[in-house]
């Protein structure tokens, strides 16, 4: 058996794989820097409070000084690159543009927000531009928040564990510290889980690009047509790729002294599934489709405790990765007034 | 615009709404007029003051919520006995949204609301819900895919919707209360 079956199913490693190992390592050695980091802040605070008195530190405080300094070094330095390898992996050289083009003031957006104070109650999802069609549609915030609550507790549970080991280890000599003991291995079972799960986020975010969506018209409107352009860089051969334009109804209420929220799909069309794609660096998967809103549709909602939300789903799943959601919330205008006139009865 | 007359047999307070179209669905940048007619059969009904609104406001499972379109306030001063006898009238340009919905969670519903206040602090709501364009609810177009659907992953899990209070023709309040 060669080696790289176990890794690629037998395919021959390709300037491709490589590429993408080198992106992964790249991301993995920031990741690194920060945990060292934290690790390394955690022990040196730990022995300052542990060996040191009210008067006197147990080592001078330049030294003290240079230890701390070093463990934020590394943190902020790992802290940068991860945000340096997501910003080069998750945004496009389309958008990284289109970004510093929007500083000069686009006429069309323009027109889209005076028209939009006419609808108080139509939730804003305003386009960026695009580069195949003018309008590309901005994805869900929600994507980040698995990757953010994941490092934070990282950070928390890693931190925690160290002044723990800390503390069972300064305690061995003597009497044995038995609450930190019994404490350790909870705490480091949750840091190895949530390490686990930054790590899994991450790989998600990394490994399989942004799907770019850009629309031909917006906003959209019940019964009108309008041209979609997907377009999916990665780096990995997807077993499924799949799309679907989804309307969501959502209600928060007060319980008592908690507020809830329910919320429920009463719409979804299916409007591409593909399954096995293999996306390579340079050179993104791409296709255009038709998009249309159903007639007497209700339009985009919301209000302080009602939603109606309209938004394209997209699902990619690559083998042994976990599946990736990605959510791009759309505005669904009601329709025009003359539109809406019936042909004879008024 | 014809109103009906009031029961001889009502001794409450009473409001008679009626709209200046004979169909009560309206499409947005319509002009929508409203006749109401006050029946005030106590002499120790006096009012305090009318309001008199087009409001849609949320109903369903989440918390109320309310949007004003038109509003009138008539205070005391401006209240004359012989006027109240007489049909008031309101009228307004109807906004291009929120539009009417019936969905499964939530419904948008379009009223015009006269409230009446008397001087002894009692509150009197009066509403005539209209229809504002022809939305449909998809799920009653989608119901078979709707039912098979895999919950979103933003969302929780469906739950069934709670018992809809059906709102009065007339809900009492007391300042204060």
């Amino acid at each position: 058996m060669r080696w790289n079956s176990l890794f690629f199913g037998g395919r021959r490693l390709r300037f491709a794989n490589r590429r993408w190992w080198a992106g992964v390592a790249e991301s993995m050695f920031a990741a690194l820097l920060v945990l060292v980091g934290i690790i390394l802040l955690a022990i040196f605070v730990t022995m300052a409070v542990l060996y040191s008195t009210p008067d006197q530190l147990y080592i001078s405080l330049v030294t003290f000084c240079v230890q701390i300094g070093c463990s934020l070094a590394l943190i902020a330095l790992g802290t940068y690159f991860v945000i340096a390898c997501l910003w080069k992996v998750s945004v496009s050289e389309e958008r990284r543009n289109a970004i510093v083009a929007r500083a000069t003031d686009l006429e069309i957006l323009n027109e889209l927000r005076l028209r939009r104070e006419d609808l108080p109650t139509v939730p804003n999802h305003p386009p960026l531009p695009g580069a195949k069609f003018p309008f590309r549609i901005a994805a869900s915030s929600r994507n980040l928040w698995g990757l953010i609550s994941s490092a934070v507790f990282t950070i928390i549970f890693v931190a925690l564990s160290t002044i723990l080991i800390l503390t069972v280890y300064a305690s061995l000599g003597a009497t044995p510290n038995w609450p930190a003991i019994g404490l350790s291995f909870p705490v480091l079972f949750a840091a190895g889980w949530f390490l686990f799960q930054f790590f899994r986020q991450y790989l998600k975010l990394t490994g399989i690009g942004p799907t770019t969506i850009e629309l031909a018209k917006y906003p959209l409107r019940p019964n009108a047509k309008c041209n979609l352009f997907i377009s999916q860089p990665g780096r990995v051969r997807l077993r499924l790729l799949d799309i679907a334009l989804v309307c969501k109804e959502q209600a928060t209420y007060s319980q008592g002294t908690d507020i809830r929220t329910e919320s429920k799909i009463i719409f979804r069309e299916q409007l591409f599934k593909k399954r096995g794609i293999n996306l390579r660096p340079g050179e993104p998967f791409e296709t255009e489709l038709e998009i249309e809103i159903p007639t007497n549709s209700m339009h985009s909602f919301h209000t302080p405790n009602n939603q109606i939300q309209w938004k394209l789903l997209v699902v990619a799943q690559a083998k042994a990765w976990p599946q990736l959601k990605r959510s791009y919330p759309i505005a669904v205008h009601p329709p025009l007034a003359l539109d809406t006139k019936p042909v004879a009865s008024r | 615009m014809k109103l009906p007359k009031p029961s001889k047999t009502v001794q409450q307070p009473n409001v008679e709404i009626a709209l200046g179209s004979k169909s009560s669905s309206f499409q947005p940048g319509d002009f929508l007029t409203c006749e109401y007619l006050l029946f005030l059969p106590n002499e120790k009904d006096k009012l305090s003051a009318i309001e008199a609104s087009v409001i849609w406001y949320v109903q369903g499972k989440g918390d109320e919520d309310l949007g004003v379109h038109f509003f009138e306030r008539r205070q005391k001063s401006t209240l004359h006995t012989d006027a109240l006898l007489q049909p008031q009238r309101l009228s307004t340009v109807l906004p291009p949204c929120p539009l009417s919905y019936d969905g499964v969670m939530i419904k948008v519903i379009w009223c015009v609301r006269i409230r009446l206040f008397f001087t002894d602090g009692r509150q009197l709501t009066f509403d005539h819900p209209f229809r504002l364009g022809n939305v449909q609810c998809l799920a009653e177009t989608s119901a078979k895919e709707y039912e098979t659907l895999d919950p979103d992953p933003d969302d929780g899990s469906p739950a069934p919707m709670r018992n809809e209070k059906k709102k009065p023709i007339a809900n009492e309040q007391k300042d204060g209360a």
